[in-house]
């Protein structure tokens, strides 16, 4: 009883509407356990919140106390789509333009359309009901908008909502699809910035893959999507020398060296003679390999000297020394570590070592500015050694004077 | 020399010596460093001529980095110039008229209001003061 | 030299009868017994009290108070300003060293009962100087506006804020504001700068001026006595030297400090302390049960702090009142079970 209370509570209306009687609610609050958690999760949802109610998608007359009534097909009562029938079934308001400026005029009416343009409206256009409809991803009645945290489709809950079919190595053994994807991608550089920085600007499934139209982003588009965010990284790999044979030989443009789902934070040893990525192409002693080398061999310069200038500040504040400044020099060599790893797709070395050339004056700057306050800190102690020796020198010879006098007075 | 006037001597001796150890150091922190200030409340950041329309200039202001815009209309803004999503440095995109960051594509308007990409807060606003000549980034209260 | 020296002096005594003072000085005596050593403990405080007005009065040089500036000028002095950590290192060990001879002085008069008939005003002087120390401790924790200041003077001013009634007037009344805030930042400023350096002059000099009239304690009964001039002087001159020289060597090897700058929106940094003189306290009133008697305990535990407080204060009208037999073993229960308590709580907040 105080279960069906609190429910009925959670769906009063709102203090200034009339006060409806909703019987939808009043009869399936008394049903089953099933019943009850779909009006306890509606309870939260966004339709509510506007105002919609049961009848708003299921249609029925829902102020008739006869379920017979309420619930027959002269009042319109559709019940549960089936999951072909779904996506029309939401697309009732979502696809009308002018439903839709009741409630949310900004926001798009194309998602049904974008929906068939996908893989998943596709195959459930073949008859395949295995595949995800609407509610797979957005719920059926705790809808949430992708802003909202607690949403489904929120940005750190997306690897969770795709993964309920994509992590399910049964289910997409059916598909001849890998189900490795969400693992790899919690792993990626992209994933750990979302998952464990909290980085909500870091990009997750539906950043590369879109939301409605889920599709993989394919060879010729995945540039222009990495490049969404990689803007030089792409601008400089488009203008160099590498575009062309990377599009006759129809290779990814970013995951041929950084991969698709497990894209790791790129080190140096990518551009390593030895089992550098050139070498699935370029022989080791060819010139290519060579300027590889050349760009490695800058960048470990300047991610060295920024490392070594860390050690060296942090060593210089473990004795109490105020590093502000050399921090803050530090800081700025970050950005041209930042470009000097971009410039490498220019594939030019020169280019490499132009944009490391700030940052390794920085960290050159940064490093004696610690050194020197280290040195510093040493004359300190000389310092310290002569005014001891003074100090104790008059300690010592007012001592002395004292047992003089003492020695005099008897 | 007797017992008496060592002792004198090193009291004499030790007594300049800690003197001197005293007066050396507290005269050299009495004369004020080269940079004179802690945390400017104001920074003169050039004349106008070095700033033409459509043109930016990033400068420090105390310890932050601060971009200076002169857009194509020819007003003044002043913006911190520390990205809010990585803290890479911003540039001014003349072509566009918006502050750009290099490294993951973040744009942010005139104004700061981060506008695309990741950056997820809006960027600093300081003031532009001009008197005469002068231009002048004065922090917001 | 000699003559010249004669003819100064002859100057000065014309005009402030400087040979009678001189000759007043000479019968100033210091009893000498196996306790002397801690007649030395007082001198010691008053010598870092110049020191603190000297390196203070050095460090308002570059000083800049204010939310905006307090911490970034302390950042300056200390990275910028030549020696400017030796000034301000030199400022906060002194502090602290000032702070724990106060305690020895304080402990070893009680314990000599130094504080008897007719010195009941000297010992009452005493106290107050106390109170003024650990005031312009507190008051100038707070000064550098970092993160652990700010802490530390947010949970040392609630306090305040339990006492009955007029609590939550007093502590808007100390922070200038209901929050920590720049506001308070001023306050303090002025109470550590200007106020408390004032009164703590004012009341050193009426505590050392009661000291001459009185002459020392046991002056009388003890075996033997050295003459103040130059006996006792010169001792402590030489122990002055000493201490400054291991001050200096805790500011160059030990620099103060500065760490974050405060930020009221930042959450408190884990195992947030006050300073070890005011730990004892702090920890008696952190492991209080919530309520005693259904009164709030800390309250009670104010209550019972400041009741102390006032014994300690009033030590020598109820030691007086003792039945003779009673005295020697209740000042030795008081004096070291205060210590031992104070020490024991101390070590306990510092590992807890």
């Amino acid at each position: 009883m105080t279960i069906l209370s609190a429910v009925l509570l959670l769906l009063a209306p709102r203090a200034n509407a009339a006060p409806a009687k909703d019987q939808c609610v009043i009869c399936h609050a008394t049903q089953g356990d099933s019943h009850q958690a779909i009006l306890k999760s509606f309870s939260n949802d966004i339709h509510r919140e506007v105002g919609l109610s049961c009848s708003s998608c299921h249609g029925g007359d829902s102020s008739s106390d006869d379920f017979g009534k309420a619930m027959s097909a002269e009042a319109g009562f559709v019940g549960a789509p089936s999951k072909a029938e779904t996506p029309k079934f939401c697309g009732k308001c979502h696809s009308d333009p002018a439903a839709m400026k009741k409630y949310n005029p900004s926001l798009p009416v194309d998602q049904v359309v974008k929906y068939y343009t996908s893989v998943h409206g596709r195959r459930l256009q073949a008859g395949d009901s295995k595949v995800a409809v609407c509610t797979n991803c957005h719920t059926a009645h705790a809808i949430r908008p992708a802003k909202d945290p607690s949403s489904s489709v929120y940005s750190k809950n997306i690897p969770r909502t795709c993964g309920q079919c994509h992590s399910d190595a049964k289910l997409m053994a059916s598909y001849k699809l890998p189900a490795d994807q969400v693992a790899k991608y919690a792993g990626s550089v992209h994933g750990k910035a979302l998952l464990e920085k909290g980085d909500t600007a870091a990009p997750v499934c539906n950043t590369c893959h879109g939301n409605h139209g889920a599709v993989p982003p394919g060879v010729e588009n995945i540039g222009h999507v990495c490049g969404m965010c990689h803007a030089h990284n792409e601008e400089f790999f488009q203008a160099g020398p590498m575009a062309k044979a990377w599009q006759k030989r129809k290779f990814h443009i970013c995951a041929t060296c950084h991969n698709h789902h497990d894209i790791t934070h790129p080190t140096s040893d990518l551009l390593s003679s030895g089992s550098g990525v050139c070498r699935k192409c370029h022989l080791a002693d060819s010139p290519q390999v060579k300027a590889a080398g050349a760009m490695k061999a800058r960048l470990d310069e300047i991610e060295g000297s920024y490392k070594a200038t860390q050690a060296a500040i942090l060593a210089a504040e473990e004795k109490g020394l105020d590093m502000a400044e050399a921090r803050d020099l530090w800081d700025g060599a970050r950005m041209s570590l930042f470009q000097a790893k971009t410039s490498v797709h220019t594939f030019r070395p020169e280019k490499v070592a132009e944009a490391a050339a700030p940052g390794l004056e920085a960290t050159g700057k940064a490093r004696k500015a610690a050194d020197d306050a280290v040195k510093d800190f040493g004359r300190r102690r000389v310092e310290l050694g002569i005014a001891t020796l003074f100090l104790t020198l008059l300690a010592l010879g007012l001592y002395l004077k004292v047992r003089d006098i003492e020695s005099e007075q008897g | 020399m007797n017992r008496r006037q060592f002792i004198d001597l090193i009291i004499g001796g030790g007594a300049l010596g800690c003197l001197a150890s005293a007066v050396y150091p507290v005269l050299r922190y009495m004369l004020p460093p080269e940079q004179v200030e802690a945390e400017p409340d104001s920074l003169k950041v050039g004349a106008i001529k070095d700033f033409p329309a459509g043109s930016s200039k990033i400068v420090k202001f105390g310890r932050k980095p601060v971009i200076v815009i002169r857009d194509l209309k020819g007003g003044f803004h002043a913006l911190a110039a520390t990205c809010t999503h990585l803290d890479c440095i911003v540039q001014y995109q003349k072509d566009n008229d918006i502050v750009w960051c290099a490294c993951h594509n973040g744009k942010y308007d005139l104004s700061g209001k981060n506008v695309s990409g990741p950056p997820p807060r809006p960027l600093d606003r300081l003031e532009v003061k001009v008197a005469g000549d002068d231009v002048t980034v004065v922090k917001t209260a | 030299m000699k003559a010249l020296y004669d003819a100064g002096l002859d100057w000065l005594d014309e005009r402030l009868q400087v040979r009678k003072a001189m000759e007043w000085a000479s019968h100033k005596h210091v009893p000498v017994h196996q306790g002397s050593f801690f007649y030395y403990a007082g001198g010691v405080c008053l010598f870092i009290f110049g020191l603190q007005v000297f390196t203070g009065i050095l460090l308002l040089m570059y000083y800049r108070v204010g939310a905006d500036s307090s911490y970034e000028s302390v950042r300056y002095i200390s990275s910028k300003v030549s020696y400017g950590w030796l000034i301000r290192s030199v400022h906060s060990w002194a502090a602290n060293i000032m702070v724990l001879f106060l305690f020895i002085h304080m402990f070893s008069v009680f314990l000599m009962k130094a504080f008897r008939k007719p010195r009941e005003l000297t010992w009452m002087t005493g106290c107050g100087l106390l109170g003024l120390t650990m005031a312009f401790g507190f008051s100038g924790y707070l000064l550098p506006w970092n993160e652990l200041a700010f802490f530390a003077t947010k949970v040392g001013t609630d306090i305040i804020g339990q006492v009955p009634v007029v609590g939550h007037w007093l502590l808007k009344l100390v922070r200038g504001g209901s929050e920590v805030t720049g506001a308070t930042l001023s306050r303090f400023f002025g109470l550590h700068a200007a106020i408390l350096p004032a009164l703590l002059s004012g009341l050193i000099g009426v505590h050392l001026g009661f000291v001459q009239i009185q002459g020392m304690a046991h002056e009388k009964d003890a075996p033997k006595t050295m003459p103040f001039f130059p006996n006792f002087m010169l001792r402590d001159a030489a122990l002055w030297l000493l201490v400054l020289n291991a001050i200096a060597v805790l500011a160059v090897f030990f620099p103060w400090e500065l760490g974050k700058k405060a930020n009221a929106l930042a959450s408190a940094p884990a195992g947030i302390k006050p300073e070890w003189y005011f730990l004892a306290q702090y920890q008696f009133l952190k492991v209080l049960p919530a309520r005693i008697l259904l009164i709030p305990g800390e309250l009670w535990g104010i209550v019972a702090l400041n009741g102390a407080g006032v014994l300690w204060l009033l030590a020598p009208f109820w030691e007086a009142a003792l039945p003779d037999s009673w005295k020697e073993p209740a000042v030795r229960l008081v004096g070291w079970g205060g210590l031992a308590g104070l020490a024991a709580m101390t070590l306990w907040g510092h590992l807890s």
